[in-house]
């Protein structure tokens, strides 16, 4: 059952697919004296987001979320595997492609000061997705910034100022009517609310969740805090050392997370309430240097189930635990429903 | 000790803080009062440009200068007044008996001097031991912390750590003279969850071994729930409220309060929308009359926006040094909620 969600209105509308999506940095030599080296940022990861839907990618420094948000807004290119927008290998396109796929997919990043140019005005800032794909005349272009800077809950009379002129939360409502202006499909979030005030992220997240509800856009969310991202997502996958270790529905995980990893994350974050008590035990160790990958399962250095070498030498391989839920872990290995 | 015979180590009464720019003169502090005991955690909430950065920094006589400076009220460490000692005599105090914990560890560590130079440096000032010993010393602070390897780390410069490693270390140099009181200004803000969760529990931990008397700013009401047990909350310069972290919680007795505790999303209940606060906070250079709040207070009435309003007992009883600034407490009855 899909927890308290707007059902996709025209699934055909939208369907992104990672399929075995990998991002490996090598170097060697040169200024890094030390010798060659391989940085898994993104190793084989698969999944799915369609209509009306928000997957969250959650997970700690260093674990490849900004990697696989750069490897889905064609930033970057992956060195294996693949992402298919309707069934298009997003990272072939070229030419009148390429610029559909940058009018279908948009980004919100974290913080407002660095993501809009201080020099532009909020109407030319606004209406940037616009115009690299065609000129549209003036009263047209100013009618179409004046529609999306009122539905973020912008003063449209405000388009001729600068991004100064606006405060944190006011300066994220303008990067968000930028990114709706193209009418896209897909909006990835990069810790959308991290930079602004507690009063002012509850505005913003309702700003969100009736966007979605009206116009069925799909939003890839890369966050951090917890609480937002369960109030946002309808599915939530968890990455560890590039590799997503646990994916599914949101209420279940939250209620029932499978992976240790999961569990020891949900439980890290901070109580709603002083009565709520501590949680689950805080993990010991840090995070291996994603240079440095152990074998075997990536979290057995620091797992608190570890079964056995087992953990240590072998790779778990993904396990269906529930409906559109699959975690990696040995501990789940055959139990297959 | 302190006066009042209590347990009292920081006592802070009517501090105000004055800054003069072109834009005129205004204060980020003002009418403050505070108490902190023994063994006790004090939760400074607010958002940015409310003033609890520039508290933690006027407490302990670090305002940027000549910018800022102290114009009333008077900061009392067990019983002597720092608002009018001299630098050369508050240089003897600060760092031994008032300590800081910043944000950044970077900004506090200096990247030529290894770890353990830094940590020598620190418990020298403390006592003028000899240097014997004091290599043990140093690592025995970092075992502490928590850090693995300490004999080892004291050779390392601070670009060897990662991030939580890095803040242990500067919690090492904050603890390494014994201070009866540490301001720790967002400490865990910029790491990691699970790193985060080990960071809360350790100081919790040092604070039931040493009995250090913490102020903890943040603009985090998780952290509050995790870890203070008083709590006070600041709204342009001033605080609004004060009180035992159960009261805040479950007895929040100014509007301001009540709307940030129900503003934060929970992990485990999960809302359709969340209930916000409407506006922003106003510039500290055109606070409105009356009360700082009103313009965006669901409660409000006329006189509120007239005449700032004077310290009422709050809802967990003024013997539970419970009180609010909020004219509606004049009628028993009322509750925010």
């Amino acid at each position: 059952m899909d927890p308290g969600l707007t059902p996709p209105r025209d699934q055909a509308a939208l369907q992104l697919r990672a399929e075995r999506l990998t991002r490996h940095f090598t170097f060697g030599g040169g200024l890094m004296a030390r010798g060659a080296g391989t940085v898994r940022a993104l190793s084989e990861v698969d999944f799915e987001l369609t209509a009306g839907q928000t997957l969250a990618i959650v997970g700690e420094s260093g674990c490849g979320k900004s990697t696989l948000a750069r490897l889905v807004l064609n930033l970057d290119r992956p060195t294996a595997g693949r992402v298919l927008l309707n069934g298009e290998d997003i990272h072939a396109a070229r030419g009148r492609a390429l610029r559909r796929f940058r009018r279908q997919v948009q980004a919100v990043f974290q913080d407002p000061w660095a993501s809009l140019n201080p020099r532009m005005r909020v109407r030319d800032l606004v209406a940037e997705p616009l115009d690299m794909q065609h000129r549209l005349p003036r009263s047209e272009r100013e009618e179409r910034v004046a529609q999306v800077l009122q539905r973020v809950g912008i003063d449209p009379a405000r388009m001729h100022a600068y991004p100064h002129e606006f405060s944190g939360g006011q300066r994220q409502r303008i990067a968000i009517a930028s990114a709706l202006i193209s009418d896209p499909k897909l909006i990835v979030l990069d810790e959308p609310v991290s930079a602004l005030d507690v009063s002012i992220r509850s505005q913003v997240m309702n700003l969100f969740r009736d966007l979605q509800e009206e116009r069925g856009i799909a939003f890839l969310l890369i966050a951090h805090d917890l609480a937002t991202t369960a109030f946002l997502a309808h599915r939530i996958a968890v990455m560890y050392l590039g590799r997503i270790v646990e994916l599914g529905p949101t209420e279940q995980m939250v209620a029932a997370p499978a992976h240790p990893y999961t569990r020891s994350l949900f439980g890290a974050a901070l109580p709603a309430h002083p009565d709520a008590g501590p949680g689950a035990p805080p993990l010991s160790g840090e995070i291996p240097s994603p240079l440095a990958q152990p074998p075997g399962c990536a979290f057995h250095t620091r797992c608190p189930a570890r079964i056995g070498p087992v953990c240590d030498t072998q790779r778990p391989v993904p396990t269906k635990v529930g409906a559109g839920w699959s975690v990696e872990c040995h501990l789940h290995a055959g139990t297959e429903p | 000790m302190a006066a009042g015979g209590d347990s009292t180590v920081l006592k802070v009464r009517g501090l105000r803080v004055e800054i003069a720019s072109a834009a005129g003169v205004i204060h980020p502090v003002d009418d403050i009062s505070l108490d902190l005991r023994a063994g006790e955690t004090l939760g400074l909430v607010g958002e940015s440009g409310s003033g609890k950065s520039m508290t933690g920094l006027a407490l302990l006589r670090l305002l940027p200068r000549p910018a800022a400076r102290i114009v009333a009220g008077r900061i009392e460490l067990d019983g002597t007044d720092l608002v009018p000692l001299s630098e050369g005599a508050m240089r003897r105090i600060r760092g031994r008996r008032i300590a800081m914990i910043l944000q950044d560890p970077q900004a506090s560590l200096n990247p030529a001097f290894t770890i353990g130079n830094q940590l020598f440096e620190a418990l020298r000032a403390g006592d003028r031991s000899p240097r014997q010993g004091l290599r043990a010393r140093a690592a025995g602070l970092l075992r502490l912390l928590g850090l693995p390897a300490p004999e080892e780390r004291l050779q390392a410069y601070p670009h060897q750590l990662s991030g939580g490693m890095r803040q242990r270390v500067v919690g090492a140099i904050a603890l390494a003279s014994d201070p009866q009181v540490i301001v720790a200004d967002e400490p865990t803000t910029a790491l990691d969850l699970t790193i985060q969760a080990q960071y809360l529990a350790l100081l919790e931990d040092i604070q039931k071994r040493t009995g250090v008397a913490i102020l903890f700013i943040t603009h985090d009401f998780g952290v509050v729930a995790r870890l203070c047990h008083r709590v006070a909350v600041m709204y342009a310069g001033r605080i609004v409220e004060q009180g035992d972290v159960r009261d805040i919680f479950d007895r929040p007795s100014h509007p301001y309060t009540a709307a940030l505790i129900r503003s934060v999303p929970s992990l485990t209940a999960r809302a359709a929308r969340l209930p916000a606060i409407a506006g922003q906070p106003p510039p500290l250079s055109a606070l409105p009359a009356g009360c700082s709040f009103a313009p965006r207070c669901a409660h409000a009435q006329p006189r509120c926006l007239a005449q700032a309003p004077p310290e009422l007992p709050g809802r967990g009883g003024a013997e539970n040094r419970h009180v609010a600034r909020c004219w509606r407490l004049e009628d028993p009855s009322w509750t925010p909620d």
